[in-house]
């Protein structure tokens, strides 16, 4: 009953897990072998590449190619290598690589994943 | 006796050579910042500089301390830098320099030699007190690459007192920051102090290592800097050298204005929001309101030329081409909007009957090459039925595309999106031209009739 009772309380627990953050991205669709993603700040040391779940393509694939400014929700805290699990909205965008203004804004910083 | 005597001047020739001490100091760090895992960025650059080591390392008394936790960074460093690298923590970083302005005092780093500084990390922008900015150490991975939370930060504020030192010292300091927003550390230099920062204040510096790609021998850090600066002169690296000044002093704050004036406008990041909320609400004036800042800007330009030179016209119309097509591509999303108001969104289905509902204006930007991508996925993991849905799903998207020209064709040249990006990449990169070639230009004409002390060209590597 006692280790019932634990594994309860641990399922819980990651229930509750606000590991994912909501940001405003702006970025370019990138469909690579690895699948496809989103590249922000491009050649930059300030790179960020992040992937598209495959449960959100069918959103994506007007995109692909093209820059975008999306209200995304990211798996992980660091922006690195997260992967957008979930789109809440998606437009195209301009582009602006003399200077990368507002490509990443951090809406809600802990947000439950699901 | 001979004998003896032979062995005694031998073995006191080896001895001198070797005590044989280098006047030329390194000092590596950084490597901070980066996610979880074997690589980091910076990589390339540690590879590249080893280059130059293989070569010269017997010239030069090193110290680093670089990264912590990534694997194969860590071997670089040991392979190409030296062994004896430690983790680049906060508590490392400032026994570092506490050992080195150490070095300094006590005359181990003496007068005439010369210490390079070498910093490739992630940096911020300048904020609060600090006089420089914040760089990224070992612990943590960055979540915003403006002010690097997530990662723990040190302040190169922390060098002031080392380049102090150099000018009390008369030691040739060389600060070489290659990490974003770099130009904030240009305060530190001095009359022996020369700071090479790979980007300016506002900008991301570019993975393009061309520092190091310059390393070569005889080759001062103002030789390196000029020829490293061409790369991608868009990241408007800066030298302290005293003509280097001159000009940073001139441009930047002209280009500056441009790179920034929407944000300086309507309040940083607030814009972001204005941006969509005007554009959706009144697309046409969202486009006036943004010609009209632009012009307020060609009107300072315009002072500014009056009073400097004729040669600012090449840049200038440069940016303005750059502006002028973006102003199209803003008008191409009006005309866009306005075209497809009057066309609902439609709901398009699989054969197998999944639906998912698009805009006209998703439907009418689709392109046949995101089929080609999905086929190819099909026959790399053909068990993985995503590939074949979102194939299905797009033959069904460019087939609605078909029909909606067919009914209406003057849809048909909204495929111009398409190459929005590259053209504007290309005109981003004819600024930079014009921005390396007026640079160029500048330091030539002011080095003719320049005698001002120059630290920048008493660093020999």
């Amino acid at each position: 009953m006692f280790k019932y009772l634990i594994l309860l309380s641990l399922f819980t627990f990651n229930t509750f897990a606000s590991e994912c953050r909501q940001l405003e991205l702006n970025g370019f669709v990138s469909p690579e072998k690895s699948g496809v993603m989103l590249v922000i700040n491009p050649k930059t040391k300030s790179e960020i590449k992040m992937k598209f779940n495959e449960k959100v393509l069918v959103k994506v694939n007007p995109y692909f190619e093209r820059q975008i400014k999306v209200v995304a929700i990211i798996n992980q805290k660091a922006l690195q290598n997260a992967e957008i699990i979930k789109i809440e909205k998606i437009d195209y965008a301009l582009s602006d690589p003399l200077f990368h203004r507002n490509t990443v804004k951090i809406l809600k910083k802990e947000i439950s994943c699901k | 006796m001979k004998f003896l005597i032979f062995n005694t001047l031998f073995l006191l020739s080896i001895n001198l050579v070797a005590q044989e001490r280098s006047p030329n100091h390194m000092l590596v760090i950084g490597g901070g910042g980066e996610p979880e895992g074997d690589t980091t960025i910076f990589d390339d650059g540690l590879n590249r500089l080893g280059g130059y080591l293989d070569k010269n390392d017997k010239d030069w008394n090193i110290g680093v301390s670089f990264n912590g936790g990534h694997s194969r960074t860590e071997r670089i460093v040991e392979r190409e830098i030296g062994a004896g690298n430690t983790s680049f923590t906060e508590e490392r970083y400032n026994q570092l320099i506490s050992e080195y302005e150490q070095k300094l005092i006590s005359g181990e780093i003496q007068s005439g030699d010369q210490l390079v500084l070498i910093i490739d990390t992630h940096g911020a922008q300048r904020y609060g007190d600090n006089r420089t900015h914040g760089v990224s150490t070992a612990s943590g991975a960055i979540e915003d690459y403006d002010n690097l939370s997530g990662s723990s930060i040190v302040s190169l504020d922390r060098l002031q007192r080392l380049s102090e030192l150099a000018l009390e010292k008369n030691v040739n300091l060389g600060i070489v920051d290659l990490s974003c927003h770099s130009g904030a550390t240009q305060v530190l230099a001095n009359a022996n102090t020369c700071v090479f920062s790979g980007s300016g204040p506002d900008v991301y510096n570019y993975a393009d290592e061309s520092f190091q790609k310059n390393l070569r021998r005889g080759r001062t850090l103002e030789d390196i800097f000029l020829r490293s600066r061409k790369s991608m002169p868009r990241k408007f690296s800066m030298l302290s050298s005293p003509i280097g000044q001159r000009i940073q002093d001139e441009i930047y704050p002209l280009v500056k204005k441009y790179l920034m004036y929407d944000n300086e406008r309507v309040g940083g990041r607030k814009y972001q929001n204005s941006f969509q909320q005007v554009f959706e609400e009144s697309p046409a004036c969202f486009v006036r309101q943004e010609s009209l800042e632009f012009q307020e800007l060609m009107n300072l330009i315009g002072e500014v030329e009056d009073i400097t030179s004729r040669r600012y016209r090449r840049l200038i119309s440069a940016l303005e081409e750059y502006e002028e097509l973006r102003s199209v591509h803003r008008q191409e999303y009006v005309r866009q909007a306005n075209l497809l108001a009057s066309i609902p969104d439609e709901e398009i289905c699989t054969v197998d009957n999944y639906c998912h509902t698009y805009s006209a204006k998703e439907i009418l930007n689709s392109r046949q090459s995101t089929i080609d991508y999905y086929q190819n996925k099909m026959n790399e993991e053909p068990s993985n039925n995503t590939w074949e849905f979102n194939l299905n799903i797009h033959r069904s998207i460019m087939a609605r595309k078909e029909v909606l020209i067919q009914e209406n064709p003057s849809l048909a040249d909204l495929n111009r999106t398409d190459v929005f990006h590259t053209e504007t990449e290309s005109k981003a990169s004819r600024v930079g031209r014009e921005m390396a070639e007026l640079y160029d230009d500048l330091y030539e004409e002011l080095s003719e009739d320049d005698n001002t002390p120059n630290p920048c060209a008493r660093i020999r590597f």
